[in-house]
């Protein structure tokens, strides 16, 4: 019996192989997109946090002028908790130019913190040389035994590379003036306390490197330090290391929400399908029955059916994985530096597959239990067929307008809601898939060219030394320009991250922007971001106080609110930030025209950065994100197309013996067509008109997810990504209707009319 | 042929064979016979003997591998796919066994969904209450099909068939899902058909019973046909006095 059964159900498959592969290609996609980005987010945070864990990554970065192992001492002294703090080391930075690049160079920290991850040469000494960022090295095609030469200030050295390396806290190193590591303009290196030694005292930067718990350790900081203190950064907000930590998170909310809405829609469609397929056997069953073969039998053959598509489809899935896994990995190289560049899977990857097996088995078992609780008789009669009045029959005068082809359509549709409700959200869910496809990128794109053509309009930024001299100033000055000064503050409350504090010098080359991208007109009180005030429940005349790392407070009254992305906190005209009780120390320059290389070498000049290049990179790390929207896009239409697909291939197995009698009615082909193809054009209509809104409402809030405390996104949709989104969604839901109304030329009548079945 | 009679359907030596190799099966081998009009053709056969094959080919739902079927002057086998469907919107009025009415129409919608094929709208709708008023079922316009009896059906099917005023009607085993007492009913509405509007009816059925009833018989057995007669005075079928099916 079970092998005669065996042979029915691989038969079953084959008679029905198009139903049966759609089912496999959906639990096969929603595998591979849940489980492959997973593979690929995972795999960096596993990594990040694993590099953080093996070469202890430092917890908080304590900055300051003039520090002494002293410090340290008062700093491990000053919590609360001996055990607080783990390791803490003093560790100077300078940044040097090499070859018209940045490099930063620092000696390396005591033991037990940050420790280096050697990719070749020798590992990490006191001695002579330079131990540089292996992103740098193979930027500038240099080996250990190569030399190069740095300058800072008057002082030049020429330095043999010893060794590359990744440092813990630079995972994701940007330089000064860059949103995204590019190791073309900017790198780091290890030299000896002694080589460092010999560069100008004034360019020395000093942090000291904590780990251990963080609980209060800005407030003693700030308290043990006193004057010496300047700022402190955690890893949520340190700039070479919350960009991964905050990309981690940005690709697992895509991950979650797209994935999460293909799973539904797939979901939804797989079990729909199953439910069918074993529906129309309705007389099968009733013969099975009737033979003696018992229920459970029954449902157990009919759960198998099910069982197969899925279980090949999630087994293809889980068999593709790795490679979509290692696609995400591949966008995102660029924007990381990782000793190790492995996918990572949780349990959750296992779970999804038998997941969808079991609601399968259920949506299968489910399906054939009225039919097995019928008696075979009752079964074995024919089915005439359900049918429903629709609300329209409502309106007479109209009904009685529709033409009875039409009314076959609409009655058919109304007693199949879900079918018709499945192409809705099939449809609906293409469209918000390729608006958020679409948008994301446009969103990003936005983003770049609102704050490098509206927002920004210098030449090129000079970021400067607070021990800067006065002759650099003024050399600056004679350039023509706008100075700023920009620094790490808190806003009111003193456990919230620390945001960034814009002080605008005369000028118009850093403009702060209204909702619409308009300039906002110079303002006497504090210009708080849109996402500070909303996280924070801020609005125009709120008074707010503005406390600096160095524990000097302000007080001033909101008087606008801006929409910028980046720098995310609270900005003042010099004259407003001193009616405040602040003190204007601008650190950086932005200046009109290109800098020349005399400015750019002095000392006290930090780095300099051409807007143009700050553009290009920022563009890059957009670029980088763009491939993963690519394929969020390729989803959703295979969605639309299988989705649509196999729904319409369902209706059209249901709906073959009304075509048959239609045709031996004398219907044509195109008249048959047109019948079929008006109901795919309705739902398609209808989920694509809500699949606007909804997409918007999608987009919204993965653009919220995709903002952090440090860069703040407004959604974009021009009318070209909304044209696109449309085009595709509808022409793909049209493609498969017209895959399937071709069908409709093969309708055999004799045979289609022979049984009920 | 009868004398006087007007021939409506012409077949000459009409052969059908499914399949290939081994496997091919021939379900008409070399049959000819001629359909008046008016005539209430009975075809008689086992199961299997080809008799729906038949009716298949002579009502444009296939097509023979062989031989010729000419409708009032058309050879069908000539005609595009087209030109056959409009043969079946046209002159071919089709009655089947399990009914095969489109499940979400009406009674009245199903039987005026095959007259708008051929009329206006609002033609269609007012011919075919007129058409099931006929058939007795005045009452039951507003009916999906799941609501109606088997014998409604059927009903509902002849009046579909009838909305077009097709010159041919071809019933498969119209009384095949029937009681015997609401199968006489309809058979008996078929014969009357035929009598009364001159359409060429043609049954395929396997109950013996009805040979009596044909204007011409036509038995077949293996695809061949093995007696053709015209009877020239048959039996009238007379509806059973009351039929709880069929009322």
């Amino acid at each position: 019996m079970t092998r005669l059964l065996l042979r029915k159900l691989n038969r079953d498959l084959c008679e029905h192989w198009t139903q049966f592969a759609s089912v496999a290609l959906m639990a096969a996609l929603s595998v591979l997109i849940f489980v492959g980005m997973e593979g690929g987010w995972r795999g960096i945070d596993t990594q990040v946090e694993g590099f953080a864990d093996s070469h202890r990554m430092p917890d908080a970065w304590v900055s300051g002028r003039g520090l002494t192992d002293d410090d340290v001492r008062a700093l491990e002294e000053h919590v609360d908790d001996p055990d607080q703090i783990e390791e803490a080391a003093l560790v100077d930075m300078v940044l040097a130019q090499c070859d018209g690049t940045q490099l930063s160079l620092s000696a390396p920290p005591a033991d037990g913190i940050n420790i280096p991850w050697v990719t070749a040469g020798t590992p990490v000494d006191s001695g002579d040389g330079v131990w540089i960022d292996d992103g740098y090295a193979r930027a500038h095609d240099l080996d250990p035994g190569d030399t190069l030469t740095a300058t800072v200030g008057d002082t030049t050295l020429e330095l043999t590379v010893r060794g590359l390396v990744l440092l813990p806290d630079k995972i994701a190193f940007t330089g000064t003036a860059r949103v995204a590591p590019d190791p073309q303009a900017a790198g780091y290196g290890l030299v000896s306390a002694g080589t460092l030694d010999l560069l100008p005292p004034e360019a020395v930067q000093q942090t000291i490197l904590v780990r251990g718990d963080l609980h209060d350790l800005a407030d003693r900081a700030r308290d043990a330090l006193g004057p010496a203190y300047t700022s402190y950064a955690d890893r949520d907000s340190h700039p070479h290391v919350a960009t991964a930590f905050e990309r981690v998170a940005q690709i697992r909310s895509l991950s979650y929400l797209f994935s999460g809405l293909f799973l539904l829609v797939a979901l939804l469609s797989i079990t729909t399908s199953l439910r069918r397929l074993t529906d129309v056997q309705r007389s099968e069953v009733a013969t099975l029955k009737a033979l003696g073969v018992t229920n459970a039998r029954i449902g157990g053959y009919y759960t198998a059916m099910s069982v197969v598509p899925v279980l090949v489809g999630s087994g293809a899935g889980l068999a593709l994985t790795p490679a979509l896994s290692r696609f995400v990995l591949a966008t995102q190289r660029g924007s990381f530096s990782l000793p190790v560049w492995e996918t990572d899977y949780s349990a959750l990857s296992l779970l999804l597959p038998a997941g969808l097996l079991l609601a399968c088995v259920a949506a299968a078992w489910s399906a054939t239990r009225s039919t097995r609780r019928m008696s075979p008789a009752e079964g074995l009669r024919p089915d005439i067929g359900r049918a429903r009045r629709t609300p329209v029959e409502l309106m007479g005068r109209l009904w009685d307008r529709v033409g009875y082809g039409a009314r076959w359509s609409v009655r058919d549709a109304t007693t199949n809601p879900v079918r018709v409700l499945l192409g809705i959200v099939a449809t609906a869910g293409c469209m918000m898939l390729l608006v958020a496809g679409f948008g994301m990128p446009a969103t990003l794109d936005q983003q770049v060219q609102t704050s490098y053509s509206q927002q920004y309009l210098y030449d090129t930024r000079v970021q400067v030394s607070p021990a800067a001299d006065e002759a650099l100033r003024a050399r600056l000055n004679q350039q023509g320009g706008q100075w700023i000064q920009q620094t790490t503050a808190r806003i009111d409350d003193e456990d919230a991250p620390e945001l960034t504090l814009t002080v605008l010098g005369t000028g118009d080359l850093f403009r702060l922007l209204d909702g619409d991208g308009d300039p906002l007109p110079a303002s006497d009180g504090a210009v708080v971001s849109a996402q500070v005030a909303h996280a924070r429940g801020l609005g125009v005349g709120d008074d707010i106080t503005v406390t600096l790392g160095d524990g000097t407070e302000a007080q001033a009254e909101i008087t606008a609110l801006t929409s910028v992305s980046e720098p995310q906190g609270v900005a003042f005209t010099a004259e407003a930030w001193k009616a405040a009780g602040g003190a204007f120390h601008p650190n950086a320059f932005l200046s009109d025209s290109p800098t020349t290389d005399d400015v750019a070498s002095r000392p006290g000049v930090i780095d300099t950065v051409s807007l143009v290049d700050q553009q290009a990179n920022a563009q890059a790390l957009v670029d980088s994100l763009g491939r993963v929207f690519t394929l969020i896009k390729v989803f959703a239409i295979v969605l639309s197309v299988v989705v649509l697909y196999n729904l319409g291939a369902l209706s059209f197995t249901e709906r073959i013996r009304d075509y048959a009698t239609l045709r031996v009615l004398g219907f044509h082909h195109g008249e048959l067509r047109s019948l079929a193809a008006r109901e795919n054009a309705a739902t398609t209509l209808v989920g694509w008109l809500i699949g606007i809104p909804a997409g918007w409402w999608f987009l919204r809030t993965y653009v919220s997810l995709f903002s952090t405390d440090r860069a703040a996104y407004t959604p974009a949709m021009g009318a070209a990504e909304w044209a696109w989104a449309s085009v595709i969604t509808i022409a793909f839901a049209m493609t498969a209707t017209l895959l399937l109304t071709r069908r409709i030329n093969g309708i055999d009548m004799t045979s289609a009319l022979k049984g009920v079945e | 042929m009868v004398n006087g009679a007007r021939p409506f359907l012409r077949i000459r030596g009409v052969g059908r064979r499914f399949g290939s190799g081994p496997a091919e099966v021939t379900a008409l081998d070399s049959v000819d016979t001629t359909i008046n009009a008016g005539d209430f053709t009975v075809v008689l056969g086992a199961s299997g003997s080809g008799k729906s094959t038949l009716l298949n080919i002579i009502g444009g739902m296939d097509r023979p591998t062989t031989g010729s079927v000419v409708a009032d002057g058309t050879e069908l086998t000539e005609l595009s796919d087209r030109r056959l469907t409009d043969y079946r919107r046209t002159r071919v009025g089709f009655v089947f066994q399990f009914y095969n009415l489109v499940p979400n129409l009406t009674a009245v919608e199903n039987v005026a969904l095959a007259a708008s094929l051929v009329m206006p709208m609002r033609d269609a709708g007012t011919l075919a209450e007129e058409l099931l008023t006929e058939v007795g079922l005045g009452h039951r316009l507003a009916q999906f099909p799941r609501n109606l009896s088997g014998g409604e059906m059927q009903r509902v099917a002849i009046a579909r068939a009838l909305a077009k005023r097709p010159p041919l009607l071809l019933c498969d085993e119209p009384s095949g899902a029937l009681d015997s007492v609401t199968g006489q009913h309809v058979l008996a509405q078929l014969q009357r058909t035929a009598r009364d509007t001159g359409t060429a009816v043609v049954v395929v059925t396997h109950d013996s019973t009805l040979a009596d009833a044909a204007d011409h018989l036509i038995r077949l057995a293996d695809g061949r046909i093995v007696t053709d007669e015209h009877e020239p005075a048959p039996a009238l079928l007379v509806p059973p006095a009351s039929s709880t099916a069929a009322s």
